[in-house]
């Protein structure tokens, strides 16, 4: 580890102003958490404003926060009320619901947040491990391999995330699209605009950011009516929730295997937590003593998928620093903030802005701490913030939309921009398509040509023939044929079997 | 055909990338067409095989994937388009409202109005609507010293 990077980055914690916003980001992330269909995403887009009138690294760390701890309230919702607070949580329903309705909710709380916490911790600190080992590399990636890598991220992104490759790829390529409106610098043409000034400079992301996460998520809500919660099961003093702590250390074994699959899942673009929590909890289930008892309420079911949950973060956190693509899809919106703060994504944060990225893996650890502690002591309360009805919660969250996406310029025709994208958001979360494949798509896309055509420039047309954008080229293939591939020799077997 | 409405939005989806092909064969430089044209082939060519999977498959129940979603709280069985329309029509209201009296006056007649129409207690309801216009106005218009649209009509009668 550099040292000298290391230790400036450390200085940005001296700033009072940083630990206030990285609580004020764990108090947010938190009580959205809880409320499904409500997370760290929305509360990212309806805040970017905010996050740009800070300095860089208290904007970042605040940014990071956001998207990073909300699963360990969603998890408080999981194990209450048989309700995921976040998609990450659905798995530590398997068993934290079941525990409750043992009467050890308690237990079961303890038991996810510290697992959580812990592989929070233990993500971010072999990331920080592992920052000398990569720094040689990231200075190898030349700007011709720089084009591959995006391709490949969005193309992981697309079909890995949500069961359709086809869904995913289009949904990266519109987004994409988007990015080519307006102004192209490398020739001063202004493409798509039909003669509007507003679209000179391109569709801002903020509008975008709001209108595809933020409006369907809030017509889902004032759909279903009610509040997400109406019965809840009672939370019997802190003794089970010390019992649920040392339990992850009874279990060790479980918190271990976990984080050896989740952190190597975290780093591999695309792949997030929903993966992860899910394999997680079947290879505890296979490697227990008693797979019975999973789905019955047992600890060793909340353990594994709440490890999960905080521990890809290091990974993704790495792989988003280091290639510019996000690790996971929550990390899209973050590329999009390190952009808005006019730094180019990508190996540049691991050489020119090195203690502005270590401070991130930092403050993923102090995070993970104060989240875990915020949790464990304040879990009745926080579990109440489900009962809040959707008739309160959507207008509210309607109007910091528009004002969010108002203040972006000061342009009315971001209110026009965040509706098309509301209505587009609705209709892809309808029918399957990947909403932060889009948005990924879009916030790369301004990089994807510029590189695109500086690489053609000075490599020629076989700018992809290095060894890294071989190689590169040859893993995308690998993970598209893995599926196909698998499918064929099981088909294969079953035939030879009958 | 598998979904009616995700065919339709693939058709959506090859009209636009047609027509962005079009476009991008009547720009001038090659470094302006090129991308234009191999993302909207692409693009298109991906939406016609997903129109074409459309139409091969069975009769089954589309089911979103979306993973911002939380996966319990999708509903098994999908709302119908009517029942989108009442909080659609409060959301288009909303930017309309924006358009023609501005911020300020806006949002609490809006959180009000929306608020007493899902019969929420008048208590609540006024305080969410003094404390949201409050943050509002403190958050964006002192702090960040962001212009609130002032809406078309206070910009009339302002001019």
């Amino acid at each position: 580890m550099p040292l000298a990077e290391a230790l400036e980055a450390l200085k940005f914690y001296a700033d009072p102003m940083m630990w206030l916003m990285m609580l004020a980001a764990v108090m947010i992330t938190l009580t959205l958490g809880i409320i499904p269909g409500v997370g760290g995403m929305l509360a990212l887009s309806l805040l970017f404003p905010f996050i740009l009138i800070f300095p860089q690294q208290i904007g970042l760390v605040f940014a990071m926060v956001l998207i990073t701890v909300g699963a360990q309230g969603g998890a408080i919702t999981a194990i209450l009320l048989n309700v995921p607070g976040t998609t990450p949580n659905a798995a530590t329903l398997l068993d934290g619901f079941p525990m409750t309705q043992k009467g050890e909710a308690g237990r079961a709380i303890g038991a996810a947040q510290v697992s959580s916490g812990l592989g929070g911790i233990a993500g971010a600190i072999i990331a920080l491990a592992m920052v000398p080992l990569i720094l040689p590399m990231i200075m190898a990636i030349k700007i011709s391999d720089m084009v591959l890598i995006i391709i490949m991220g969005l193309c992981f992104i697309g079909a890995l995330v949500g069961r359709s490759v086809i869904k995913g790829l289009i949904s990266g390529g519109l987004g994409l699209i988007v990015a080519l409106i307006g102004f192209q610098p490398l020739t001063g043409i202004l493409r798509f605009t039909f003669g509007l000034p507003y679209l000179w400079d391109g569709i801002r992301l903020i509008p975008i950011a709001v209108g595809l996460f933020a409006i369907p998520e809030m017509i889902g809500i004032a759909v279903r009516g009610g509040s997400i919660a109406r019965t809840a099961a009672p939370l019997k003093g802190m003794s089970q929730l010390w019992e649920g702590a040392r339990d992850v250390f009874r279990h060790w074994t479980v918190f271990l295997r976990s984080m050896l699959i989740t952190y190597p899942i975290g780093i591999i673009p695309g792949i997030g937590a929903n993966v992860s929590t899910f394999v997680c909890y079947a290879q505890a289930k296979q490697t227990s003593k008693h797979p019975e008892l999973f789905g019955t309420g047992i600890v060793e079911g909340v353990i594994a998928p709440e490890t999960a949950n905080n521990g890809k973060e290091g990974g993704a956190l790495l792989t988003t620093l280091a290639l510019g693509i996000p690790g996971s899809v929550d990390w899209a919106l973050i590329i999009g903030v390190v952009w808005m703060m006019g730094i180019t994504p990508g190996p540049q944060m691991m050489t020119e802005h090195l203690p502005l990225s270590l401070s991130l893996l930092y403050g993923l650890v102090f995070a993970n701490i104060i989240a875990t502690t915020t949790c464990f002591f304040l879990a009745p309360q926080l579990a109440k913030i489900a009962f809040v009805p959707g008739a309160i919660l959507v207008p509210l969250v309607l109007v910091m939309v528009f004002v969010g996406s108002f203040s972006s310029g000061e342009f009315y025709e971001n209110i026009i921009v965040t509706l098309v994208f509301g209505v587009l958001g609705l209709a892809m979360k309808r029918f399957g398509y990947s909403r932060p494949s889009l948005l990924l798509g879009y916030v790369l896309g301004f990089l994807f040509e510029s590189y695109f055509f500086h690489a053609l420039r000075i490599y020629g047309p076989l700018f992809f023939t290095t060894p890294i954008s071989l190689s590169i080229i040859i893993l995308t293939v690998a993970v598209f044929s893995y599926n196909p591939m698998r499918k064929k020799i099981m088909a294969r077997r079953m035939a030879k079997k009958t | 055909m598998k979904s009616k409405g995700n065919a339709y939005f693939l058709i959506i989806i090859m009209v636009i990338m047609l027509a962005i092909i079009i476009q991008a064969l009547r720009m001038e430089f090659y470094t302006s067409k090129l991308l234009p044209l191999i993302l909207g082939t692409t693009v298109f060519i991906l939406a016609a095989i997903g129109l074409a999977q459309e139409f091969m498959a069975g009769h089954k129940p589309e089911a979103p994937p979306d993973t911002a979603a939380p996966v319990d709280v999708v509903d098994k069985v999908e709302p119908g388009l009517r029942q989108h329309l009442p909080i659609a029509s409060w959301i288009f209201g909303l930017a309309l409202a924006i358009y023609l009296f501005g911020f300020i006056i806006t949002i609490p007649v809006f959180i009000i109005a929306y608020m007493k129409s899902q019969g929420v207690r008048w208590l609540i309801t006024i305080l969410s609507a003094v404390l949201m216009t409050a943050f509002i106005y403190g958050g964006f218009a002192v702090l960040l010293r962001v212009e609130l649209y002032r809406g078309l009509l206070f910009s009339w009668l302002g001019s």
